[in-house]
């Protein structure tokens, strides 16, 4: 093997073709001896092997010949490597980034990656728009039945509440009265009349009737605001009367659903409270606050729900009613009373 | 579907199911094994278990007590014994999973004998989904070396290639991602191995071991007569005597001893090209045919097929891993483009 260090500057085919030479062979006797056609041999003394037809035959041809003229063949290889390298590195590099960006992100762990966040985000979502619905529900519904009531001494942080209490009640007294009108009018009209409401509570609704969709379509939105509209406005008129009066710091409220059973509860802290009477009315359905005192008038037997039991005393037909065996770990009860 | 998350963490493995080793090659990490496919079996009162695998149970060969045998669980490259080969496979495609906490669930792409039969190939994939793969495809195994030789197997231009393994001999015409003439002869490294060992018990007098026998072929085992005489001492037990003697062999005398498999080859590649359509050939002719597989890397041995065959002959770089190589770069190829018309499907 001949010294590599002095032959590093030269070609691969001049070292090959001067190696072969010093042994005295010619470029036809190498390629019979390897078997190839002499052109070949030629092209790779004027280093030319790109002329080659089959390029991913040359780096054999190179370790054959080299074998045959006693070089070390690897060396060659890999010496033709590194020149065959520098022309062509831009065009080289861009090709592999391409191809390995294309295998990366066709990946399996990629797809499966993509898929589940995708999911993940659409679960997210579906859960958001439920619970968010969840919520408006409960805010609205149990300060409507009950503020409608009030005759005196509205509080002033629940001032705006009321208004827009107010106003919702308005909004879905009208839904009533257009939807007594839509069974003697045709459908048309019934896409006018929702609009015409401009129905602040039912939003889908009015998106809807404002859209070209199908009519079965409105008519099952619209009943839908039927329904929920019926139970909101039919509440209201339940024979019962709610009186709020403040005498030194504390606030006694009367409510009288008429009735002879007779309800007395004292808060010494925070606790929201839920009745129901015998016929199942909502009754009461509030916060009450330290030094609340409350009163209700109705049928037993009635259903309580405390928030946080341990901050009220109840009595019952003016007997104290022991609530502790009621309250559950965290602090709420339910309880039936008068049966 | 848990499977298919675990796949997530494991990696696609190519696995060259050798005769004599195995090699398994993991996409962007290379060849991460290269082990021989030996086993070796404690049998207590019936009740078999693995005791080593791989270079342990290698070492183990020739030198086990009683109750433990050490066996190659494939024989001229199919699978000879099932549970053998699966145990095996387990504990490879574990080991080279060995820094994950789940357990691996990888891709497999298996390279067969071109010759094996639906059963044997069918064993081959049992196999190693019962080792725990997900998804097992087999690749024959002249394609494989092709690809990992870089030879443009998806040209309509024909190229030969032999590979030359442990137990197999390979000879495949490949054209248009196909193999178009395949012959598989039961000579390799293992019989160059036992003729070295025959010769030297009829010449020497003196038996000799596998791993010597090895040695022996690797050092100075050649295929043509070269100009440079290369010489060996080895130590053997004289058959008469009975007692260890020390004794000297020179490169001539291997090529005396292999020159019966030797010539095995040499006819099987004769043969092949005698036997692959004439366009092919004539591609063949201009181009040359190329050596992989660790056989190939017996000294002289592309001079020797060269001049039997009148072409010129090449061994690929690296040509112990071509095989391995080949399987990872069809698993890339198939992750860019989908399925591909080399993969063998049953």
């Amino acid at each position: 093997m001949t010294d590599t260090t002095e032959t590093d500057t030269r070609t691969v085919g001049s070292i090959l073709s001067a190696a072969r030479e010093a042994r005295g062979f010619s470029q036809k006797e190498i390629a019979d001896q390897l078997y190839l056609t002499p052109s070949f041999i030629e092209f790779i003394d004027a280093d030319e092997a790109f002329k080659i037809p089959k390029q991913a035959f040359v780096k054999g041809y190179l370790r054959t010949y080299a074998k045959l003229v006693n070089l070390n063949g690897d060396l060659i290889v890999e010496k033709f490597n590194a020149d065959a390298e520098q022309p062509a590195e831009i065009e080289v590099k861009a090709e592999s980034t391409d191809t390995v960006a294309a295998i990366y992100f066709t990946g399996p762990v990629f797809k499966t990656g993509l898929i589940g966040l995708v999911t993940f985000i659409f679960v997210l979502l579906i859960v958001w728009y439920f619970s968010s619905g969840d919520e408006q529900d409960n805010t609205i519904a149990p300060v409507s039945l009950v503020e409608p009531q009030l005759n005196q001494e509205p509080q002033p942080n629940k001032q705006p509440q009321q208004n827009e209490i107010q106003t919702l009640q308005l909004a879905s007294h009208q839904v009533n009265a257009g939807s007594e009108k839509n069974a003697s009018e045709n459908e048309n009209s019934i896409a006018l009349e929702a609009e015409g409401n401009a129905n602040e509570m039912i939003e889908t609704v009015n998106s809807l009737s404002s859209t070209p969709v199908s009519m079965e379509a409105l008519k099952a939105q619209l009943l839908l605001a039927q329904q929920t509209s019926a139970v909101n406005v039919s509440l209201p008129d339940e024979p019962f009367s709610v009186n709020r009066e403040l005498r030194d710091t504390t606030q006694y409220i009367t409510v009288d659903a008429g009735g002879s059973d007779e309800l007395r509860f004292v808060f010494s802290g925070e606790c929201w409270l839920e009745i129901e009477d015998a016929e199942g009315t909502q009754v009461y359905a509030d916060l009450g606050t330290e030094g609340n005192n409350l009163t209700i008038l109705g049928s037993a037997p009635f259903k309580i729900l405390f928030g946080n039991a341990p901050a009220v005393a109840m009595s019952f037909n003016g007997q104290a009613y022991a609530l502790k065996s009621h309250i559950s770990n965290d602090r709420t009860a339910k309880l039936r009373v008068g049966i | 579907m848990f499977k298919k998350l675990r796949g997530m963490f494991s990696n696609d493995l190519s696995i060259d199911l050798g005769t004599a080793n195995t090699l398994i090659y993991v996409r962007d990490q290379g060849i991460v094994l290269n082990e021989p496919s030996v086993v070796a079996i404690r049998n207590n009162n019936n009740q078999k278990s693995v005791a080593a695998v791989g270079i342990d149970a290698k070492r183990m060969l020739g030198r086990t007590p009683g109750n433990i045998t050490a066996t190659r669980p494939l024989k001229d490259g199919v699978i000879a014994n099932f549970q053998v080969t699966e145990k095996m496979l387990q504990h490879f495609i574990k080991k080279v999973h060995e820094n994950s906490i789940i357990r691996p669930s990888p891709r497999v792409l298996v390279s067969v004998v071109c010759q094996a039969t639906e059963v044997e190939r069918r064993a081959i994939r049992e196999s190693v989904i019962s080792a725990g793969a997900r998804d097992v495809r087999l690749i024959d195994e002249p394609m494989a070396a092709a690809i990992g030789a870089g030879l443009p197997v998806h040209e309509a231009v024909g190229t030969m290639v032999v590979d030359i393994g442990g137990g197999t001999t390979e000879i495949a015409v490949i054209s248009l991602n196909g193999v178009v003439y395949a012959q598989s002869v039961r000579v390799g490294g293992d019989r160059f191995d036992e003729s070295i060992t025959a010769y030297v018990r009829r010449t020497q007098g003196s038996l000799i071991g596998d791993a010597t026998a090895e040695r022996i072929k690797q050092e100075i085992g050649t295929a043509f007569i070269c100009e440079e005489v290369r010489e060996i001492d080895v130590r053997g037990r004289n058959l008469a005597e009975g007692v260890p003697r020390s004794f000297t062999l020179n490169s001539n005398e291997i090529l005396e001893a292999l020159q019966e498999p030797l010539s095995v080859i040499v006819q099987a590649v004769k043969g092949a090209l005698e036997k692959t359509p004439p366009e092919l050939a004539a591609d063949i002719a201009e181009s040359g045919l190329v050596l992989t597989g660790g056989g190939s890397l017996l000294r002289g041995l592309d001079r020797l097929l060269a001049d039997e065959t009148g072409l010129p002959v090449i061994v690929a770089e690296d040509p112990l891993t071509c095989v391995a190589r080949g399987g990872g770069r069809a698993l890339e190829i198939m992750d860019g483009r989908g399925d591909i018309d080399f993969l063998t499907s049953y």
